[in-house]
């Protein structure tokens, strides 16, 4: 078939490749299968299932670890016949991107995903006595799926194939885009071809660790999720708190510091113009964050007062579903045109939509202890599988699965009332429980209009033909253009409950509460939070809106008491001094966002309002970005700035942008100098990368928002744009009929008629057949900078014709000519011109903004994570086995 | 018991009210023809650059004024007044996405998304956000 040799490919890489990836499957299966039999069967003679699972596991870890051991290897061989390589590196690319080269990709993403999973099951074998084999069916079952992620298997089925996975060993050429290229039938095409690169945006630390970061969060979610699920299968719904109690901490440590990386990342690097924008992917991971957060506590009320139970299952395993529909819908490309930076689609969108619906329905599958009726689940669900598969989804199948999950919901009620312990103790409104359980109600609220809100362009897709529904989301419904106002509309006071728990929590005990006593207790902080929240509504003009002012107050209120807590009633013993560590953070996190993003100010405000010639709207004033000619000093904010230079690295431009104070005999002083940089880049587009200086309570952050692209090309192309050889073209004839006092507008000046005299003794007496009069105009003309220059051009009239003597300045470039005058209408007719500057493009477009109080931000993710590291280190010691 | 039923309705109640209040203000994908029938509401209009008309963006004017003409999916053309600078790299964008509305003939538009292709194929395009509002 094809019958070209082609040279110096390295075949059995791919071969070995696929190999690992057959291994790495089929071992997941058999040890999903071994933990089953190990779960079910007592052991008999020498063979035991739990040996079976863990050598099939470590069969499987090693597999998995191969395979990235290889693609890493083919990277850093520059092995471009596979896609993947020449997909996400190239030859000049620096060799310590090459493991942000592997997570680049999808395919990537999902062995680091696994990776960490193959970790965390390892550790899971060693560490976790009674609830192996369950929790590790559970591990395993997931990897099954991951691994088929990957695989790249064509199924055909009579009417349609569906492609499994997309496989990182495809060869460049026979990938399908590449396949019909004519470079891939030269038979030594490999000498030739240079990979397509790591987008340089890419290139940088954030990249190796955020995603690390990120995956291992999402990875640790999957460990408390089999401990409740393994509570299920076992019946025994209480005994799983407590061993899962750390892993859960750990995945609220893990997975909140990859949140926060991310924003960090956004802030420090992309000019995305702060560090939260509730963006789709951001709110994919803080949703199941506060599930888990919220979930993790209600084990906590479970551990020491025995209720609670239900909800801390429930959000247990809400957290692990909505990693994977926000996997679903980051991946899928059902956002398609309503996120920044959503994955496209690689076609496994309706593969990562079983996972999911597979992951939500098992719960319900373990949990229905009745067998007759489980099999007729199980019936129901085969059926509607099968329907799929057949008519693929629309409007009807649709309807059946809702259907299908109204009964689902059904039987969890049915199988809750007959088999779940009941509890008919009611927490008192002065126990700790109660409170602990309302904070959580809050965090499922919150994480649900989170969800809502990001998933309107998916319910349009889902439901926009579904008779009844459509209403509700029709197919062309999409995120708010306002959603930011909506998010905040809504978290800011869920922010405020939350805080407000967070203060007073620890305050109350668990089961019941002296209120005469806790109100002395919360005296001290409560004073000191009215003391500091009425300094700062004093001494500052921020919070002046009431849900500011609200959320001010409780976040500073959560500070003091978790501090005095702290103090007072914990007396600083690290072992319980996690909660408070943890609540300080958050709070300071709430805080810090209130004050950098709610009162976040943008002072690139042009200094010279709006010379707007089409005078269009008020919406079009010049009021985010700054025009800063080069050499010019303009006022900014509190400074003035200076465009000194530009100069070039390797792909970057950067600008050199000095800051000015007045000091105080009013002469200038530098403060310091900023580099907003252009990231040029022909393959994937330039980018901005933002500059900022930082001060210890605000910070100056700076982007560049547009750079001329011929001024760009000259930069890359080595040749000093200043010097340009000077035009004298002019530009912009334009005339006008004018009287006294009118305002006429050129590009970057204005110019305003300030009236007419008359040069020559007009004789009355002469003849009026040999007259001159000779006129002079006044012209003032005003420009950007607020510059006036006055020019007098002439304009005689001989003999009834005009004789017109034009005047110019220099420093505008405009040159005035009056033509003819109207003395009925006292008008003047004039043309305007102005020349083309000869560094006319020598400028830059700049956006600032001040962000006070963002150390307050820092300091409280630094906190929090410490605090749930805390949590964790506890009750790692505190259990010696289990 | 009652009281978890109480609670039970409060956060039935509150998610109605979420799904409510997200749906009546959510965003609404249109044509400029959509568009124009409904002067001065709020829509999102997908389409591409027409590279053929005139880009305007003088920033000694206006840095917060960009001009351009774009062709939605239905073929319609329309002005589009942009605020904010022109977008780094417009002319290659693939695709388009505006957030904005009609106001007489034009569309007034105050966030642009643009998809960007990569250099051989278009799987690995990516929505870039331009402004943040």
């Amino acid at each position: 078939m094809n019958d070209i040799q082609f040279q110096g490919e390295w075949l059995w890489a791919g071969t070995l490749g696929n190999g690992l990836i057959a291994l790495a499957f089929a071992s997941a299966l058999f040890s999903v299968f071994a933990w089953y039999n190990a779960e079910k069967k007592t052991p008999e003679g020498w063979f035991s299932w739990q040996g079976a699972g863990k050598v099939s596991f470590w069969i499987h870890t090693l597999s998995v670890i191969s395979i990235i051991g290889l693609i890493l290897f083919l990277l850093f061989n520059h092995r471009f016949e596979y896609h993947y390589v020449w997909q996400h590196s190239n030859k000049s690319m620096q060799m310590k991107y090459i493991l942000s080269c592997l997570w680049e990709g999808q395919e990537g993403s999902f062995l680091l995903w696994m990776f960490w999973h193959v970790i965390l099951g390892t550790i899971i074998m060693y560490s976790v006595k009674e609830w192996k084999a369950p929790v590790m069916f559970i591990v395993a079952l997931v990897q099954v799926f991951l691994v088929s992620m990957i695989v790249g298997v064509v199924l055909e089925f009579p009417t349609f194939d569906y492609k499994i996975g997309s496989n990182p060993f495809i060869l460049l050429r026979e990938h399908e885009t590449m396949r019909n290229m004519p470079f891939v039938q030269i038979p030594d095409y490999l000498s030739k071809i240079d990979g397509r690169g790591l987008n340089p945006l890419l290139q940088n630390y954030w990249m190796t660790i955020h995603p690390p970061t990120l995956f291992l969060g999402f990875a640790s979610t999957v460990v408390p999720f089999a401990f409740a699920i393994a509570g299920l299968w076992r019946r025994q719904f209480t005994e799983w708190i407590k061993p899962a109690l750390p892993w859960t901490f750990f995945g609220v440590m893990i997975l909140g510091l990859g949140i926060l990386m991310g924003g960090a990342w956004a802030y420090e690097a992309l000019s995305f113009g702060g560090f939260w924008a509730w963006d789709p992917v951001e709110n994919a991971s803080l949703v199941p964050w506060l599930t888990l957060v919220a979930g993790a506590h209600l084990m906590l009320v479970f551990r020491n007062k025995g209720t609670s139970l239900l909800w801390a299952f429930i959000l247990i395993i809400l957290s692990f579903v909505l990693i994977l529909y926000s996997t679903f819908l980051t991946r899928s490309g059902v956002l398609g045109e309503s996120s920044v930076h959503a994955f496209t689609d690689l076609g496994m969108s309706g593969q990562l939509l079983f996972y999911l619906l597979f992951f939500a329905w098992l719960p319900v599958v373990i949990f229905t202890y009745n067998t007759k009726l489980r099999n007729n689940y199980l019936l129901i669900t085969a059926c509607l599988f099968i329907l799929t598969l057949i008519f693929g989804f629309n409007a009807y199948i649709t309807i059946g699965y809702l259907a299908f999950a109204l009964f689902s919901i059904f039987l969890l009620v049915v199988n809750y009332k007959a088999y779940f312990p009941q509890n008919e103790k009611e927490d008192g409104f002065s126990s700790r429980e109660f409170w602990m359980f309302m904070g959580a109600l809050v965090l499922l609220l919150s994480a649900f209009q989170i969800s809502v809100e990001t998933s309107l362009p998916a319910f349009g897709k889902a439901f926009g033909e579904v008779p009844g529904l459509q209403k509700l989301f029709p197919s062309n419904i999409t995120s708010s253009s306002e959603a930011i106002e909506i998010y905040n509309a809504w978290q800011i006071p869920f922010a405020v409950l939350i805080a407000l728990l967070m203060a007073v929590g620890q305050f109350f005990r668990y089961r019941e509460t002296d209120m005469k006593e806790w109100l002395k207790n919360m005296a001290v902080s409560l004073l000191v939070s009215a003391a500091v929240t009425a300094a700062c509504m004093l001494f500052t003009d921020m919070f002046r809106r009431p849900f500011y002012f609200l959320l001010l107050f409780t976040t500073v209120f959560a500070i003091t008491a978790n501090l005095d807590y702290l103090a007072r009633f914990v007396k600083f013993k690290w072992r319980l001094a996690a909660p408070s560590v943890a609540h300080v953070g958050f709070a300071l996190i709430m805080l810090g966002s209130l004050v950098s993003a709610g009162h976040k100010k943008i002072i690139s405000q042009n200094a010279f309002e709006a010379i707007n010639l089409e005078a269009l709207n008020a919406d079009f004033r010049n009021n985010e970005n700054i025009l800063l000619q080069k050499g010019d000093t303009v006022p900014m904010g509190e400074y003035l700035i200076s465009y000194r230079s530009d100069s070039v690295s390797g792909l970057n431009v950067y600008t050199v942008i000095d800051y000015f104070h007045k000091n105080e005999n009013g002469s200038l002083e530098k403060a310091f100098t900023l580099n907003p940089i252009l990231q040029t880049n022909p393959q994937f587009g330039n980018v901005a990368e933002p500059s900022t200086r930082h001060f210890w309570n605000k910070d100056i952050y700076t982007h560049l928002t547009y750079i001329d692209p011929e001024k760009v090309n000259k930069l890359l192309a080595g040749s000093d744009s200043s010097n340009e050889e000077k035009t004298d073209e002019f530009r912009e004839i334009m005339h006008y009929e004018i009287a006294d006092g009118d305002t006429m507008y050129t590009t970057n000046c204005f110019i305003v008629y300030m009236g007419l005299k008359s040069l020559s003794e007009i004789d009355t007496t002469k003849a009026a057949e040999n007259t001159r009069l000779d006129l002079q105009g006044k012209f003032l003309i005003g420009d950007v900078k607020g510059n006036f220059y006055e020019v007098k051009p002439g304009l005689a009239i001989v003999d009834n014709a005009y004789q017109t003597f034009p005047a110019m300045n220099e420093e505008t470039g405009v040159k005035v000519e009056m033509l003819s005058i109207n003395p009925e209408a006292r008008k003047v007719e004039v043309s305007i011109q102005q020349k083309v500057e000869a560094q006319s493009n020598d400028f830059i477009i700049m956006k600032a903004i001040v962000f006070p109080g963002i150390n307050l931000l820092w300091l409280g993710s630094i906190l929090m994570v410490i605090g749930s590291g805390m949590a964790v280190a506890a009750r790692v010691k505190r259990k010696p086995s289990a | 018991m009652k009281k978890s039923y109480i609670f039970l309705i409060a956060i039935l109640a509150s998610a109605v009210g979420i799904i409510y209040w997200s749906v009546s203000n959510a965003g609404s994908f249109a044509s400029f023809e959509e568009a124009k029938k409904s002067e001065g509401k709020e829509f999102q209009v997908a389409g591409v650059l027409n590279k053929d008309k005139e880009m305007v963006y003088d920033p000694a004017v206006n840095t917060d004024l960009f001009t351009f003409y774009m062709v939605d999916k239905e073929g319609n053309e329309q002005k589009v007044l942009y605020k904010g600078s022109k977008p780094q790299d417009f002319e290659k964008s693939e695709e388009v996405v505006i957030h904005g509305k009609m106001e007489g003939e034009v569309f007034l538009a105050h966030k642009i998304l643009m998809k960007c292709p990569s250099k051989y194929n278009d799987t690995g395009s990516e929505f870039k956000e331009v402004s943040m509002n």
